[in-house]
């Protein structure tokens, strides 16, 4: 095998694994196998009473967003109801996590070959395999700085999720099933990194959707389930549509979808090669608008992100993995790596900006209000990529990989820890029931404690220098004169005091909501009941074991020269894109780090010392209409479902009733009708006169001859 | 010769399985089934498509009625050849399919099925008019009864609405199979384009001949608003019978628009384009929408079977390589996928009675393989990237986008609908606590049943990743039917030598061709099947009709 063909092996690898576990998984664990009621006689059929159509649709379809939060929320482990033992466990896990690990392993190599590389071009490119030979597509991986990166994060994180999931899922039926999707999910992943022309990247695109939407509703028993990974699946489909809409777009003017090579999208050849062909003013602007609005359906932004809080009805490691670490940041390395099409359209890039920071604002005060632990963590991921996001419209893309790899550390971390908190509470996630759990689950607790901090921005850790950087450029950032002689529009710089400012109150909120959910679980008196405090338990260390290993990547993540190894991918026709700022940026790190504490130190003020983990009690809280409109995510998904799902469907259902069936089939059944009568009348030519058919006849004849005549004439004028 | 073969020996066996044993028609079925389609494939596999090469190839001409230049012409281009395997099969499949499910009259059943295959073969590999349109039309009588006879409990009804819609769409274009023979004074189709490229049709001409064939392949194809016949059709035929229906004979009208249209009358299809690309764009959304308030899963794949077929006529009239190339695939695509749906849909009818979606929830939990292969099914169909249907819409998309990007995004949005109806579909049928007795006494699929599930499953994906098996057996054709649209697009720029060319002509032949027209009308309308409303157009056809074949009495 040319070594060149690594790539290929680390996305086949999970492959396998998941092969394995789909074909052969389910006899591993000993699943027990449907039983069939007694058979039916052969001919005896169940026809269905007569069904009311029209009743059934409202309650057909339990919108997912109406699941309010206040109640408890049906058990995050509904595996620990039937208590079921898998059989070979060690196996069936072991598969999966070894075949992520070999592949992170592999990925090692070729990060530590690409960075080895010297020059310009830091790039591995395997052999093509020919796919859709019409428009010269194929099947090819590409490994460059940017997503070597992300090949590490995938596989790494991955794996250590991958050996959580063994402690966490132990006592699942669905074992064996759960560990296959995950693979799947590396599987997809890998592609959409590796992914050699856009529209590899969009088969692990849509391949993670698949894969998020199966394991979202991987307890498909519970409606709320299976709601939320349909919600999930048709929300990303918006985005996909546009995103699909945009590649169209660029190989109309590009002629191509490959990211290098000749011509390749990313390269200055292929630039050149568009300017000559006529790219359009418009489509300068509305393709990065596209590929973005496709980005905000993969990475939860506004206006498609209200499908991740719903997603956390997948079991926790899932929304560890793909919905925090990988998946959701999908969108913040596609912006990356079609940058040269973002730079070129000041518009889209103030877009992307704001959005961002619209998101991240709009996502931090509703994780403020939130009750469910997962919820929250949810919230502040739709808050965090968001903050990405703002680094991309201002040009700081380097930046924004920075935060994607930091969270991906410390939100994977938060996330198993609540999964571990989850776990030990028997599938309790409403923080309003805990309480007092730091003496119980003291490794939890203080793993968390780090994620905590480092997602606060607390000077040191991880969160603070990704963070830090994104507010620096955010405030003000100059191009340098090789970009801004490359892409004039945006010489004047891209950032601006105010979307500093607002990102500053984002970073005040996000350590005053992560100090508020971590004192309210684990701080104060115990609010849980007998039962489970008979219960609790810390996890085994197969769980424990990737918590560590995060909280030290979350400690140390933010002194790794991300940055600069990605560097050459964020990097153009030779010249390093540096967005500067002067001496300012020190002054700035200690207003960043000081609001970082001034929200946990708020937090702590308010809720450290509350006994019961309330501020407020509900009644008075429910008399704030601004604490309620939070509360009710600023009634977004009820606009989504008043505004948008509910005409829909109505407009389908006239289409279906009033277009379809009435009017083309009531037309068409008047023909059927009026050719019944014509038949009747014909029926008494049929009278068996041999004149009568001659006088048929020669009409028939004449008709015909006129037809030829007349078809003569139109063919003579 | 292989041409030949492929029609007659569906007709042996089908005459075979009405003197078999009734236990033993099935197998002498199958077998028939089987040896046609080893046949398509070995001449597929013979069959050189590639970029330059000729487009029609094993060309059979016989004499049937020389002195009005009616040959019993076989041949086929890539697409046509890649039908005629798709054909055959389906064919097996739901041979197969039907093994264990059909037990009532079954030398009959078995017959048709044949005779159905014989047919829809016939009509994707004649080269001349007259006899297209006798296998265009006589495909339906075995149809007929198949619904008829062994359909749902509305039978009767949704068969003779079939019937009589699609034989009323056919008879436009036989006005303008006559109007091509007039012009072109033979019925030959190899010929008639020669003649077209040397003599063009005057644009409006052309236009109007386009269109008479158009009603009869938007019909055959369900294009809205020419689709009602067709949710009716598939929800009340039984399963075997929807396959054929939707997998390979509504693919002769989308066929008939590439070998009709876009290759013969580029011209035409050019003008048309906006109009044909219009109602793709409508059945996309349309089937879509309302495929997403279906309460019956085999009217949601009904519906979504019009929907998809709306992405292939927006890729054939794209006018570009990826478009039409795409579209071509996708008619195989679509086959396989739709066909694979249905057939799960009749393996739950064959269990519980109904394919209502309250009267199923929980199959994932009960029957998990059914349920396994479903997903994959659906993935499919929603077009998911490594899937067959992915390739396909891909290609149609963006080539539609170089040409008409404003369709082609609208048309895009296809894919938001397919997710909704497919997984809307998916969560009722599948998730959930298996809950309904009849749910609950369902028996898995048996080893039979997995095997042809199986080969579907291997074609989505061995076609999702290779595609090419099948692109390049369509190069040649479809680099022709290109460069036509190119030229038409390149005359259409230059109207003034247009308006001349015509004026030139008119002292040529016409009035000579002009008078076997009315003779030659009657061998072409035979409309052997009964009834009345043949009389409205075809008034001289009687004295002809018995030298037709038998297709409208025999069963």
């Amino acid at each position: 095998m040319n070594t060149s063909d690594l790539p290929w092996l680390v996305v086949l690898l999970p492959l396998v694994g998941f092969l394995i576990n789909a074909f052969l998984g389910a006899r591993l664990t000993g699943s027990p196998k449907p039983v069939p009621e007694a058979p039916l006689p052969p001919h005896v059929s169940y026809e269905m009473e007569p069904e009311e159509e029209e009743a059934g649709s409202a309650s057909d379809e339990p919108a997912a967003s109406h699941d309010g939060h206040g109640q408890a929320h049906g058990p995050d482990a509904g595996h620990d109801h039937d208590h079921f033992d898998p059989k070979n466990k060690g196996l069936v896990g072991g598969i999966a996590t070894v075949s992520v690990f070999l592949s992170f392993l592999l990925s090692v190599m070729l990060f530590l070959q690409i960075g080895g590389m010297a020059g310009e071009e830091k790039r591995i490119l395997t052999g093509a395999i020919e796919w859709m030979a019409p428009i010269g597509l194929n099947l090819q991986l590409a490994v460059d700085p940017l997503s070597a990166l992300m090949l590490l994060i995938i596989t790494g994180v991955g794996s250590l999720i991958h050996l959580y999931s063994i402690g966490y899922m132990g006592h699942d039926r669905g074992f064996a099933r759960y560990f296959a999707y995950l693979n799947l999910f590396i599987f997809f992943m890998l592609l959409l990194v590796l992914g050699a022309n856009l529209a590899m990247l969009f088969v692990g695109w849509e391949g993670v959707g698949l894969a998020s939407y199966l394991l979202i509703g991987f307890w498909y028993r519970r409606d709320s389930a299976s709601a939320a990974a349909n919600k999930a699946f048709i929300v990303n489909r918006i985005g996909d549509c546009a995103l699909l809409i945009a590649l169209f777009a660029l190989y109309k003017y590009f002629g191509t979808l490959d990211l290098y090579g000749a011509k390749g999208i990313l390269t200055q050849a292929g630039q050149q090669f568009a300017d000559q062909n006529g790219y359009p003013e418009g489509a300068v602007n509305y393709v990065p608008l596209l590929l973005f609005l496709g980005a905000a359906g993969k990475s939860a932004q506004i206006p498609l992100y209200t499908w991740l809080p719903d997603a956390m009805e997948g079991p926790t490691p899932v929304s560890a993995l793909i919905h925090a670490a990988t998946m959701v940041t999908g969108g913040v390395y596609l912006v990356c790596r079609t940058y040269p099409l973002f730079l070129s359209s000041p518009n889209a890039m103030t877009v992307v900006a704001v959005v961002g920071l619209v998101t991240a604002t709009l996502a931090a005060t509703i994780a403020c209000t939130q009750t469910d632990i997962k919820k929250v963590l949810a919230y502040s991921t739709v808050s965090q990529l968001g903050y990405m996001f703002l680094a991309c419209g201002v040009g700081a893309f380097g930046a924004a990989m920075f935060h994607v790899a930091t969270h991906a550390f410390f939100k994977a971390l938060l996330f198993l820890g609540s999964g571990s908190v989850i776990h030990a509470m028997g599938g309790e996630q409403d923080m309003r029931k805990m309480g007092g759990l730091r003496a119980k689950l003291p490794v939890t607790f203080l793993t968390m404690a780090v994620g905590t901090l480092a997602i606060a921005g607390v000077p040191g850790l991880a969160g603070f220098f990704s963070k830090d950087e994104i507010l620096a450029n955010a405030f003000a950032s100059e191009a340098t004169d090789d970009i801004a002689a490359r892409f004039p529009t945006i010489a004047g710089g891209l950032g601006h005091p105010l979307l500093f400012i607002v990102g500053l109150a984002v970073a005040g909120l996000t350590a005053f909501y992560m100090g508020r959910m971590m004192l309210k679980t684990f701080m104060g008196a115990p609010r849980y009941d007998a039962a489970t405090a008979n219960h609790l338990h810390e996890s085994p260390a197969v769980m424990t074991l990737p918590l560590w290993i995060l909280a030290a990547l979350s400690l140390i993540g933010g002194f790794l020269p991300i940055e600069h190894f990605i560097e050459p991918s964020i990097h153009w026709r030779g010249e390093a894109l540096h967005l500067d700022f002067g001496a300012t940026k020190t002054v700035l790190m200690v207003v960043s780090g000081a609001v970082a504490l001034l929200g946990l130190g708020y937090a702590w003020m308010r809720f450290g010392s509350a006994k019961n983990g309330e501020y407020l009690p509900v009644e008075k809280k429910t008399a704030y209409s601004i604490w309620w409109l939070i509360y009710n995510k600023w009634l977004v998904d009820d606009f989504y479902q008043d505004v948008v799902v509910d005409p829909g469907r109505r407009f389908a259902r006239w289409l279906w009733r009033v277009v379809d069936v009435r009017v083309t089939d009531g037309l068409t059944g008047g023909w059927g009708t009026g050719i019944a009568h014509l038949a009747s009348v014909i029926r008494h030519w049929q009278s068996g006169y041999v004149r009568n058919y001659a006088l048929s006849m020669l009409a028939g004849v004449v008709l015909v001859v006129i037809g030829a005549l007349l078809g003569m004439m139109v063919g003579r004028r | 010769m292989l041409m030949t073969l492929l029609l007659i020996l569906p007709v042996l066996f089908a005459l075979a399985c009405g003197f078999a044993p009734a236990r033993q028609a099935r197998s002498v079925a199958l077998l028939g089934a089987m040896v046609t389609f080893a046949v398509s494939i070995f001449t597929l596999v013979g069959f050189s498509g590639s970029a330059g090469g000729p487009v029609y190839q094993l060309v059979e001409q016989r004499p049937w009625f020389p002195a009005l230049k009616i040959g019993i012409n076989l041949g086929a281009d890539g697409p046509g050849l890649l039908m005629i395997v798709l054909t055959a099969f389906l064919t097996v499949a739901v041979v197969w399919y039907s093994y264990e499910k059909v037990t009532f009259r079954e030398k009959e059943y078995y017959a048709l099925l044949l005779a159905l295959d014989a047919t829809v073969i016939g009509a994707f590999s004649a080269l001349d008019l007259v006899l297209f349109y006798i296998f265009f039309e006589a495909c339906l009588v075995p149809a007929y009864f198949l619904i008829g006879i062994w359909g749902g409990r509305d039978r009767v009804r949704a068969a003779t609405k079939f019937f009589v819609y699609t034989v009323v769409g056919s008879l436009v274009m036989l006005l303008s199979i006559i109007a091509l023979y007039i012009h072109a004074g033979t019925f030959d189709i190899t010929e008639i384009q020669d003649v077209l490229t040397r003599k063009p049709l005057p644009p409006e001409m052309g236009l109007f001949i386009f269109l008479g064939f158009a009603v009869a392949f938007a019909v055959k194809t369900g294009l809205f608003p020419f689709h009602t016949w067709l949710p009716d059709a598939y929800a009340e035929a039984p399963a075997a019978v929807t396959v054929l229906l939707s997998g390979a004979m509504a693919k002769l009208g989308t066929f008939g628009f590439y070998r009709f249209g876009v290759l013969l009358l580029p011209d035409a299809a050019h003008t048309a384009a906006p109009l044909m690309l219009t109602l793709g764009v409508l059945s996309i959304l349309f089937g879509g929408l309302v495929a997403a308030m279906q309460r019956d899963m085999r009217r949601v794949l009904a519906y979504s079977s019009i929907s998809h077929l709306g992405f292939v006529v927006v890729g054939l009239f794209a006018g570009t390589k990826p478009g039409i190339s795409g579209a071509v695939l996708q008619m195989v695509n679509h086959g396989i996928t739709s066909g694979m749906l249905f057939l799960i849909a009749g393996m739950i009818y064959a269990r519980i009675g109904s394919t209502h979606l309250r009267a199923l929830g929980g199959l994932w939990e009960q029957t998990p393989l059914l349920g396994r292969l479903l997903l994959i099914a659906t993935l499919s169909s929603v077009g998911l990237p490594l899937t067959n249907s992915f390739v396909g819409e891909f290609l149609i998309l963006l080539g539609a986008y170089q040409n008409y990007p404003f369709f082609a995004a609208v048309a895009t949005t296809g894919v938001i609908w397919s997710a909704i109806y497919m997984l809307v579909l998916f969560r009722k049928a599948m998730y959930g606590a298996p809950v309904r007795p009849a749910v609950r006494r369902m028996l898995d699929l048996t080893t039979n049943e997995i095997s042809l599930l199986g080969a579907f499953t291997v074609l989505i994906f061995l076609l999702g990743i290779q595609p090419r098996i099948l692109l390049h057996s369509a190069d040649a054709s479809v680099d022709a039917a290109v460069a036509g649209v190119t030229e038409a697009v390149e005359r259409a720029s230059r109207p003034p030598t247009l308006m001349q060319r015509p004026r030139r002509r008119p002292p040529q032949t016409e009035p000579a061709t002009a008078a076997p027209p009315a003779t030659a009308a009657p061998p072409a309308t035979p409309s052997p099947t009964e009834s009345t409303e043949s009389t409205e157009t075809t008034e001289s056809t009687q004295p002809t009709q018995p030298t037709q074949p038998t297709e409208g009495r025999g069963p």
